[in-house]
């Protein structure tokens, strides 16, 4: 049975870029571009892994990462932080967020399937 | 020193004849004493009659043995006797021992009494009398030792007196009665004479002391009356007891109204717990406090508004013995005018925060421009990188045709992104120019509501269009409008919930063109308006904002409406919508200046969120 990763992304492009690329190593996706869905999302499909954007509307991908990692039942799913938030000292205050990964935008593409595979194993 | 100077001349006119005499004097004076006028004077007045005394007793015993003949040993050790108080004054000169030099000149006159009494009739004779004079010629010294000493000689001499003729120890008086009576009468005469020289003597010290004391209390009246620090004296509880008249200029108000508590009440009321605290610190803890409070002073023509000043007050007990004894001691304290220092202070802390506030902005405003950058890259390399491995990702004709237009998209939207920045830098600059053209603005309101209109489908919101048909041409950059109306269309779809409706509506009137653009969405908070258009905002906290977007759309707004020559009008209520009004010269070319500095604020505070639109669709 294929892995699942729940997106989180506002950005239509971005999350149709890491749709295609999941889908082309074999992973199955499940997306969303709102952080209060996202929880729904996570609670309904049990992913086994996180991308999440920082930047969303409504709630900020830190605020959705604070409630995951508070949910007993779903805080053992890691979180990738994948945003264009690049400045120095983002990566640590991110981190220090609750996310398990820190990728910047624009991602390498090599990159990012090492990171999602470091997570999950072939697909 | 300055205090003799002030009562001196009168003194120097009238005794300019001893001037040579009284200068041998004063440098007889030994110098210990020299800077304490009062002991200095007593001093004088010890050596001077002494010195004068002896020699002009000297003086007469050629004519007094001229006069009787032969003298008898009695009498010549009589006159020898009498150069003793020139060794007395000599050694008070050289010692400076006044107490001494009183006991030994006590001593010498008592002896000499002793020894005339003796061999003119014992306590009966004209010379006894003078055993009266020891105890008040030592009154002069001002000590209770040397009167109490003095004393005891008299009435040991007086004692030895009456002894010498209990035991029949007296020689015989060789005196007529005639003589005796002559005698006694030079004898009382002479110690009246003598004893009022005495008390000219000490009526002299006694003035001297009082003119040294007034000129003491003048001399500070004098320093506190020239001085623009303000000299207070504080009784228990902060009262105040004394002030000196520079608090007249320094508070406008009289020293009357300052006294007791009138000064506590200029003190600005938040100052007043650091003002009180000082003094009490001060009076029971008997330590220096400084403190700076504000004062209210008062204009001097008493129309003007009253003003706060900026003083430093540095206050220490009064009496430190004193108020050790009593637990509470009076304050006195130096109040001083630093409001220029505080000012200065008060601009360079001013100017950090400005600089700071301006730097925390730039520094925001490049990290969101980072974010805004990359998240267009991300798509544009993603999917380039997909492309390059297309075999590898299995990617069909379809696909690669899809990815090639994500990709000119993307672009697109980035070069949007860099063009505003080069907009709104060119404003800022002053390098902008618009190029004005007579044209139809109904078309053109109509064409960006076209454009917009499959935004506003999707995000299910109601875009309605009030323009009359019959608008008449405007003249005015056509390109610049256009981007106006985008910038705030977009930002009101952006803002607004689904359900929502954005109105967009247009007038001319009075020669200008009213273009209003309003929405029932989130709106913008009263604290946050004022913040809104400037092109470095500042979001709540990066990672919070809700809406993406460079912040940059309402601020080239603006610059591009005051360029020409236009107002840009924001009214707002959080939670019920934002109503936007343009309002533009009809032509613009008319009454513009050559060059206008668009309305830009570069020091933004924080913004809880941006009003914001690129001209460009947003791929959400």
């Amino acid at each position: 049975m294929p892995k699942t990763v729940l997106i989180v992304e506002d950005n239509e492009l971005n999350m149709k870029l890491f749709h295609d690329l999941l889908e082309a190593h074999g992973y199955q996706t499940v997306g969303t571009r709102n952080g209060i869905e996202a929880m729904d999302l996570a609670r309904r499909h049990r992913p086994d892994l996180i991308l999440m954007d920082i930047q969303l509307p409504e709630v900020s991908g830190l605020e959705v990462t604070k409630w995951l990692k508070d949910d007993s039942e779903l805080k053992s799913i890691p979180v990738i932080a994948v945003t264009a938030f690049a400045m120095k000292g983002d990566e640590e205050r991110i981190r220090e967020g609750g996310c398990e990964a820190y990728l910047s935008k624009p991602i390498s593409v090599g990159k990012f399937i090492e990171t999602v595979r470091h997570f999950l194993g072939n697909a | 020193m300055g205090s003799a100077a002030a009562f001196a001349p009168r003194a120097t006119g009238q005794l300019s004849v001893f001037k040579p005499v009284r200068e041998y004097i004063d440098s007889l004076v030994h110098p210990s004493v020299q800077q304490d006028p009062l002991a200095a004077a007593r001093h004088r007045a010890f050596i001077a009659p002494r010195l004068l005394g002896s020699l002009i007793a000297l003086a007469t015993f050629p004519a007094y043995i001229a006069v009787r003949g032969v003298p008898s040993v009695l009498e010549v050790v009589v006159f020898g006797w009498l150069l003793v108080p020139i060794f007395v004054a000599y050694f008070l000169s050289r010692t400076g021992h006044y107490e001494g030099a009183h006991v030994l000149s006590s001593l010498s006159l008592t002896g000499l009494v002793t020894a005339v009494a003796w061999n003119t009739g014992g306590i009966a004779s004209f010379a006894a009398i003078w055993l009266v004079v020891v105890p008040l010629e030592a009154a002069l010294s001002a000590s209770r030792r040397v009167v109490a000493l003095a004393s005891t000689f008299a009435l040991l001499a007086a004692g030895f007196l009456v002894t010498l003729q209990f035991v029949g120890m007296l020689p015989d008086a060789a005196a007529t009665a005639n003589e005796q009576g002559a005698l006694a009468a030079l004898g009382i005469v002479s110690a009246s004479l003598y004893a009022t020289g005495l008390a000219l003597g000490a009526e002299s010290l006694a003035r001297t002391s009082f003119w040294l004391l007034y000129a003491e209390v003048d001399r500070y009246r004098l320093l506190a009356r020239n001085m623009t620090d303000v000299i207070s004296r504080h009784g228990p509880h902060g009262a105040v007891l004394f002030v000196s008249p520079a608090a007249e200029p320094l508070l406008g108000a009289r020293i009357g109204d300052l006294l007791g508590h009138g000064f506590f009440d200029r003190v600005h009321v938040a100052d007043r717990p650091a003002y009180l605290t000082a003094l009490a610190d001060a009076a029971s803890r008997g330590e220096t406090r400084s403190v700076e409070f504000r004062m209210r002073r008062d204009a001097k023509d008493g129309k003007s508004a009253t003003q706060f000043i900026w003083v430093e007050m540095r206050c220490r007990p009064l009496d430190q013995t004193a108020g050790q004894a009593t637990g509470e001691s009076e304050v006195v304290a130096v109040i001083r005018d630093v409001t220029a220092r505080k000012e200065q202070e008060q601009a360079l802390d001013d100017a950090r925060s400005e600089s700071d506030r301006a730097n925390a902005a730039k520094s925001h405003f490049l990290a969101t421009m980072s974010h805004e950058l990359r998240t267009p890259l991300n798509a544009i390399i993603g999917f380039s990188e997909m492309l390059t491995n297309d075999e590898q990702m299995r990617l069909d004709a379809q696909r690669r045709r899809d990815y090639a237009k994500l990709i000119n998209d993307s672009g697109h939207h980035l070069l949007s992104v860099v063009n505003g920045i080069l907009d709104m830098s060119k404003m800022e600059t002053g390098d902008f120019e618009i190029m004005p053209e007579p044209f139809a603005p109904a078309q053109v309101i109509g064409n960006c509501c076209d454009l917009l209109a499959l935004r506003a489908r999707e995000a299910g919101l109601d875009l309605e269009l009030r323009v009359p048909v019959d608008m008449p041409n405007i003249t005015a950059d056509k390109r610049a409008l256009k981007q106006v109306l985008l910038n705030l269309l977009s930002n009101a779809i952006k803002f607004t919930d689904r359900g929502g409706r954005v109105i967009v509506s247009a007038t001319i009137e009075m020669g200008r063109m009213v273009l209003v653009v309003e929405d029932n969405g989130i709106g913008i908070s009263d604290s946050d308006l004022p913040q809104i258009g400037n092109p470095f905002f500042q979001a709540r906290s990066a990672y919070d904002r809700r809406h993406d977007g460079t912040g940059l759309g309402l601020s080239i707004v603006k610059g591009l409406v005051a360029l020409h020559g236009g107002d840009v009008e924001i009214k707002s209520v959080l939670g019920k919508g934002t109503r936007i009004t343009i309002s533009l010269p009809a032509d613009c070319e008319q009454g513009r200046p050559a060059r206008i500095a668009p309305d830009i604020q570069p020091a933004p505070r924080p913004v809880a969120h941006q009003q914001t639109a690129t001209p460009v669709r947003k791929s959400a």
